[in-house]
């Protein structure tokens, strides 16, 4: 995420284009890899074993290291060194960037400041952000009565970078009542036995945006070409399904049962109502979509 | 090559299984979108296994087995869900399910599960 959180910072300021921000980042992808591939490479583990990590990826919302220590395949220690074979995000951004010649690392630690500034981070925020690890930054974008939803919102965006775009990043989120949005897709998740953060039931959307809902929509399909609308929205509604049952099993995991109800779709805006509603905006490839929360008491 | 039903109330989720199960040669029988079509569709077309999502409207995938199993007990079915549904999946593999899938999923891992409920025919 602070790849982009940065990249568009600097965009902004001029220092680099958008183009040279694009051409940066896969830079970045030509290097990185994953800690999987990395463990096998290494002969930490078998390719079965990985592979079998990345199936229980899909079934828990956990890092592929914790599932793998999990299962006695390799120990905090293993995954501390692959971690920095692996390398920091944000060096490897700056070290794109310092390579292409296109800032120096003493004008990037200026516009960390400014960027720091412009979004009203303390320092201890600004590591957060530098150590790349969503379950650090989600809580820096959501106001702090919103914290009830950090464990919903870090599912997604997890779940994103697993599944659609491993450069995904996410705005400020608002908390409101009311909140109008373009066409969107919905899931509830109803009938908690025990109330979370004092809601009964929860209904989650994606509404689409600015061209994010129809790349979330084509690559959880893994279509090349953009989706029909209706197709878009089946697709997104399933990509919920997903999240929502991942973070299910979470709440099941600390004893709390509830069931997912059938997605439903919006082909038109709609004006949505609700006790709460929250709207965390959500960039996959750069294109912007909303992750929507309502809870229900 | 075996003759598939693919039982799932989503059009892309259909496809998806579609283009990979017809990818490895098997045939697509057939395509429902709730429980109850699953039904008919399974008697009619008598497949030999079925790829079953859980969250269905109408009737949803844990009736729909239900009621394959009551018409053939020897039915191959593998469940396609979501993960959090796992006292629901608990019911279907005590109703017989042989396999079960949660999305998001890779290929290989329906290719995986078909293998091995077309492996006891």
């Amino acid at each position: 995420m602070v790849e982009y959180l940065l990249g568009n910072h600097l965009v902004q300021s001029g220092k680099l284009s958008a183009e040279q921000l694009t051409a940066v980042i896969s830079k970045m992808d030509e290097v990185r890899v994953k800690l999987g591939l990395l463990a096998v490479a290494e002969g930490m583990m078998t390719i079965e074993q990985a592979d079998e990590v990345n199936r229980f990826q899909a079934t828990m919302d956990k890092r592929f290291g914790d599932i793998a220590v999990e299962k006695g395949y390799l120990t905090e220690e293993q995954i501390s060194n692959l971690l920095k074979k692996q390398g920091n995000t944000y060096l490897a951004f700056a070290q794109a960037l310092v390579d292409e010649n296109l800032l120096q690392l003493q004008e990037l630690e200026e516009m960390m400041d400014s960027f720091q500034q412009e979004n009203s981070f303390t320092k201890s925020d600004m590591e957060d952000l530098r150590s790349d690890d969503p379950d650090r930054i989600v809580p820096l974008f959501l106001p702090p009565e919103a914290m009830c939803f950090k464990d919903i919102t870090g599912v997604l965006i997890r779940t994103m970078i697993r599944c659609i775009d491993r450069h995904v990043y996410m705005g400020k989120a608002e908390l409101g009542n009311e909140l109008s949005v373009k066409e969107s897709a919905f899931q509830k998740i109803a009938a908690f036995s025990v109330p979370v953060a004092g809601y009964k039931a929860m209904e989650t959307g994606l509404a689409e945006e600015d061209g994010g809902l129809a790349v979330i929509a084509a690559a959880y399909c893994r279509e090349s070409e953009p989706l029909e609308k209706e197709d878009m929205l089946d697709a997104a509604g399933e990509f919920l399904n997903c999240v929502n049952g991942l973070y299910a099993t979470s709440l099941s995991r600390n004893g709390i049962d509830s069931e997912l109800l059938p997605p439903i779709f919006f082909e038109a805006s709609s004006a949505l109502k609700d006790t709460a509603v929250l709207s965390v905006p959500v960039y996959a490839r750069g294109k912007k979509a909303i992750f929507i929360i309502m809870g229900q008491e | 090559m075996a003759k598939i039903l693919i039982i799932d109330d989503s059009k892309m989720s259909r496809r998806m299984l579609r283009t990979i199960l017809e990818g490895i040669g098997h045939d697509i029988a057939g395509e429902a979108t709730n429980g109850e079509e699953g039904v008919r569709l399974y008697k009619e077309l008598k497949p030999d296994a079925v790829t079953m999502d859980i969250t269905m409207p109408e009737m949803d995938g844990i009736s729909c087995l239900k009621a394959i199993k009551e018409f053939d007990e020897a039915a191959s079915v593998i469940m396609v869900t979501a993960a959090g549904q796992s006292s629901k999946l608990m019911d279907a593999l005590k109703l017989g399910a042989k396999e079960f899938i949660c999305k998001p999923y890779e290929p290989e891992q329906v290719i995986n599960a078909i293998k091995e409920v077309l492996k006891n025919k």
